[in-house]
């Protein structure tokens, strides 16, 4: 089965189409957010750009050490990783100002390479990304988005060209589109594919080449269009804090349920940035795609806007239900899934509010439990 | 929330509270005061320490009676009333008849003279779904505001997308809940230079465009030039009051370091917050020519400078711990403004603000300028370690100052500093001075009781030596 490769791409950051590409020569840079920097530059840089994340852990000592007590187990679970040694074929890392304690996360990590030798990779850029879409914010986005590009080509010996950039947008749009196809089948009656699968599908448009995953994601798609397989169970969407862990999603499915969309950055949150192609200045509307879609609480006072796209994601998903998740002291995802929560539960949409911790998860029961009286009550 | 706590609006209750005791301090003798003061154990330690600083007691609360007053009656003045932030120079409200909802202030003061603090409101937030671990500071009044307790804000400002997620999170959520207009500035994580000085005045820029179009107004510039003359006034006192603070020992009470950032808040550019702090600078240099420090027995042990906030739970207990140790209290982040002059900047010039008001666009430049230094909006923009940032601001204090220590202590919403306040104290041991991170909650003692805290601040300066 298809589904397979993606499981097992899944499994290892440095799963093997990082390794080969490495292997070839390629350079290879952790980013912190699918959104932002963005993985179509560095493909016109002919490097690879993968998604930092953990899933690889069992505690979280280091990421402890150096953050404080009250602070979200994502970024602390990547300084983990890093920590033990797993972020060591990075040739490059760069973070970005998502959120406060992702920001953090570059402060925390420098600081550790301190006292750790060869913890930090060679390279390492922070990159800032505005909170609003005022044409001013646009301006700077796109500045910023030159100077790292030159910083790219400064310190890795490489060109970025509009052609280059031109041809990866067009690559990127097309994963894109498969992804789009991939949710669009979830939403038919007969589901072909668990959610737990899907995530791992999406994890996989992070953590390998494109043109890859493209050949993959459409010979998976093939076999799902024509699978006979339905997965039985009451439809759900998710929402909220990132989450990459396979087993929060089975959890959530061995309830008798069945994740048919979501609005979560593994997830559909990145194929909604169709960037123009073709264009004279790539670098433009790569920014204005990537600012323009830039989906998350952090936009703040846009929530009206994407209540209204939540509720209209939903609605095409088909889902009965809405689990609206937040990783702890993740306040942003935490405070707008109320608001969430009286929207959609204004139009009759059962909702459940769940909070939890990022990374090994030590609270599968708490989660089936509260899944199982959800999926009951719908 | 309990029915009884719905029968009277917050803000009306903070104000009949400061009229009365702006009443008892004016018709009674000094005797009358320490009479009626000794009934009101609970307010002890607020009322040695007012004593500290003069006169200055006065006009504070005439100065909050007069902003509490604008905004119980906002409406019937015809004034906007407009949600904002402790960070946020409110003087530029001024030209636009405006009243400012200040959501930290009016926390402090509720948790200051309310014997049962804000807490009940800190939890009506969470009631309407705001999360428990988010930020305290504006909970505690926003909780009555979203009771609908007090004057409806007509829109609100706040300046803290790119500084503190917390911060911006609150007034995002209030914002939405209640479907009002909302302008957040952002703030890029540099501070000078070409890129970030053009993107904050552009950011400025399309704040007043808001502002017009929330008010119906267009600028009053003439109000807008006497404002600015009196926010360089105000300036100009506090930057005498913090040269003396340089001097061994600390001639500077304690109350005064609040009391300087709670004038900056809220009464940016406010002509009847000028004298009190006019009364604070004369008290401090009776001190200096006496050769005595502010603390209560005029003597210095030790200085301490917070390195970030401080503790505001009832009655100014962290302040009165270290006045009863004769502990100097040297400003915490929340006194560094950056205006031109101030000490703490010297040699560091190019990162402070001037007031020009040659021209209409001096003046925005000026505002914009102002607003990118105040307290947090500089100095956690950034790196903690960067150039500008909260490490070179808070090693320049300790020098400055000769601290002997160090304090970090915020709320258990403050994700952008407790996300690096390890490598932070880290690095002020590495330079000399003791640090200790308190693990509290700067407006709810249910974190940790004050007792607790102040256990182990004593530990903290027994074990350190430093008393």
């Amino acid at each position: 089965m298809m589904i397979d490769k993606f499981t097992e791409i899944h499994a290892s950051i440095y799963n093997s189409y990082v390794q080969e590409f490495q292997a070839n020569g390629g350079k290879v840079i952790g980013i912190c957010y699918s959104q932002v920097p963005v993985p179509e530059v560095y493909h016109a840089a002919g490097m690879l750009g993968i998604r930092l994340r953990a899933n690889q852990i069992t505690a979280t000592t280091l990421g402890d050490a150096h953050f404080g007590p009250v602070v979200c187990s994502f970024p602390k679970s990547i300084l983990q990783m890093a920590g033990e040694g797993k972020l060591k074929f990075l040739d490059g890392v760069v973070t970005s100002s998502l959120c406060d304690t992702m920001r953090r996360l570059d402060d925390c990590w420098r600081r550790a390479a301190k006292d750790m030798d060869g913890l930090l990779p060679p390279y390492h850029y922070y990159f800032a990304v505005p909170h609003k879409k005022y044409d001013f914010n646009l301006e700077w986005f796109t500045e910023e988005l030159r100077l790292h590009v030159k910083t790219l080509e400064n310190r890795f010996d490489v060109k970025i060209t509009t052609e280059s950039l031109n041809h990866s947008i067009k690559l990127h749009n097309h994963g894109r589109r498969l992804l789009r196809r991939l949710d669009d089948i979830r939403s038919r009656p007969g589901v072909p594919i668990s959610g737990t699968d899907a995530l791992s599908v999406f994890v996989a448009a992070v953590s390998m080449p494109m043109e890859k995953f493209v050949e993959l994601t459409e010979t998976l798609l093939s076999e799902l269009e024509s699978s006979p397989k339905t997965v039985k169970g009451k439809k759900l969407f998710m929402v909220g804090s990132v989450n990459d862990d396979r087993a929060f999603i089975e959890s959530i499915e061995q309830t008798g349920a069945v994740v048919v969309g979501d609005m979560m950055s593994f997830g559909a949150k990145y194929y909604e940035n169709m960037i123009e192609e073709d264009s004279d200045d790539p670098l433009y509307e790569i920014a204005r795609a990537y600012l323009m879609n830039l989906n998350h609480p952090r936009m703040f006072g846009r929530f009206k806007e994407r209540s209204a796209f939540l509720a209209e994601r939903v609605k095409q998903s088909g889902a009965q239900g809405v689990i609206l998740q937040n990783i702890r002291f993740c306040d942003m995802h935490g405070c707008e899934n109320s608001l969430f929560e009286n929207d959609l539960t204004a139009m009759g949409i059962p909702c459940l509010k769940l909070e939890r911790e990022y990374g090994p998860l030590v609270e599968t029961e708490r989660v089936k439990m509260r899944a199982q009286a959800f999926v009951e009550r719908i | 929330m309990r029915k009884e706590l719905m029968a009277f609006n917050y803000d009306w209750q903070l104000l009949v509270t400061y009229q009365n005791l702006r009443t008892l301090l004016g018709n009674t003798t000094p005797g009358e005061q320490e009479a009626i003061f000794s009934f009101l154990p609970r307010r002890a330690n607020t009322f040695e320490m007012l004593k500290q600083i003069g006169h200055a007691m006065y006009y504070l609360v005439d100065a909050t009676c007069e902003w509490l007053d604008d905004l119980v009656h906002a409406k019937e003045k015809g004034k906007k009333a407009v949600l904002t932030t402790y960070c946020y120079p409110v003087g530029i409200l001024q030209a636009f008849d405006c009243v400012p909802i200040n959501a930290e202030v009016l926390s402090a003061y509720g948790g200051l003279v309310f014997s049962r603090g804000v807490i009940e409101f800190l939890d009506h937030c969470v009631e309407l779904g705001m999360t428990e671990t988010s930020c305290s500071g504006q909970r505690g009044s926003m909780g009555a505001y979203m009771a609908g307790l007090g004057t409806e804000p007509d829109f609100c400002l706040a300046n803290t997308a790119g500084i503190c997620d917390s911060n911006a999170n609150s007034f995002h959520f209030y914002t939405s809940y209640k479907d009002i207009p909302m302008y957040m500035h952002d703030s890029p994580p540099d501070l000078t230079g070409e890129r970030a000085t053009r993107y904050n005045r552009q950011d400025f820029r399309q704040m007043l465009l808001f502002l017009e179009k929330q008010t119906g107004k267009k600028v009053d510039w003439d109000k807008l030039a006497a404002v600015i003359h009196e926010i360089q006034r105000q300036d100009d006192l506090i930057n005498d009051i913090q040269q003396l603070m340089t001097v061994v020992p600390n001639p500077v009470p304690p109350l005064v370091q609040p009391i300087i950032y709670l004038l900056k808040f809220g009464f940016n550019g406010v002509a009847g917050a000028t004298r009190v702090l006019e009364e604070m600078l004369r008290v401090s240099e009776e001190n200096y020519k006496k050769g005595v420090a502010g603390t209560l027995s005029g003597k210095e042990r030790a200085r301490v400078l917070p390195s970030y906030i401080e503790h505001y739970t009832m009655d100014f207990r962290f302040f009165n711990f270290f006045n009863h140790l004769d502990i100097s209290m040297l400003g915490c982040m929340l006194n560094y403004f950056f205006p031109q002059g101030a000490p703490y900047a010297a040699g560091r010039e190019d990162q402070c603000y001037k007031m020009d008001t040659s021209s209409e666009d001096a003046i925005i430049d000026s505002l914009a300028d102002q607003l990118s230094r105040m307290p947090m909006i500089k100095q956690i923009r950034g790196p903690y370690d960067a150039p500008e940032m909260w490490l070179e601001d808070t090693l320049s204090a300790c020098k400055l100052y000769k601290a002997d220590c160090t304090i970090y202590v915020g709320t258990l919403g403050c994700r952008n500093t407790w996300g690096m306040v390890k490598p932070f104290m880290q690095d002020l041991e590495a330079a000399g001075y003791p640090s200790y991170a308190l693990f509290a909650d700067a407006f709810d003692d249910r974190a940790r009781s004050w007792e607790a805290c102040k256990s182990a601040m004593q530990e903290f300066l027994e074990v350190r030596k430093i008393i």
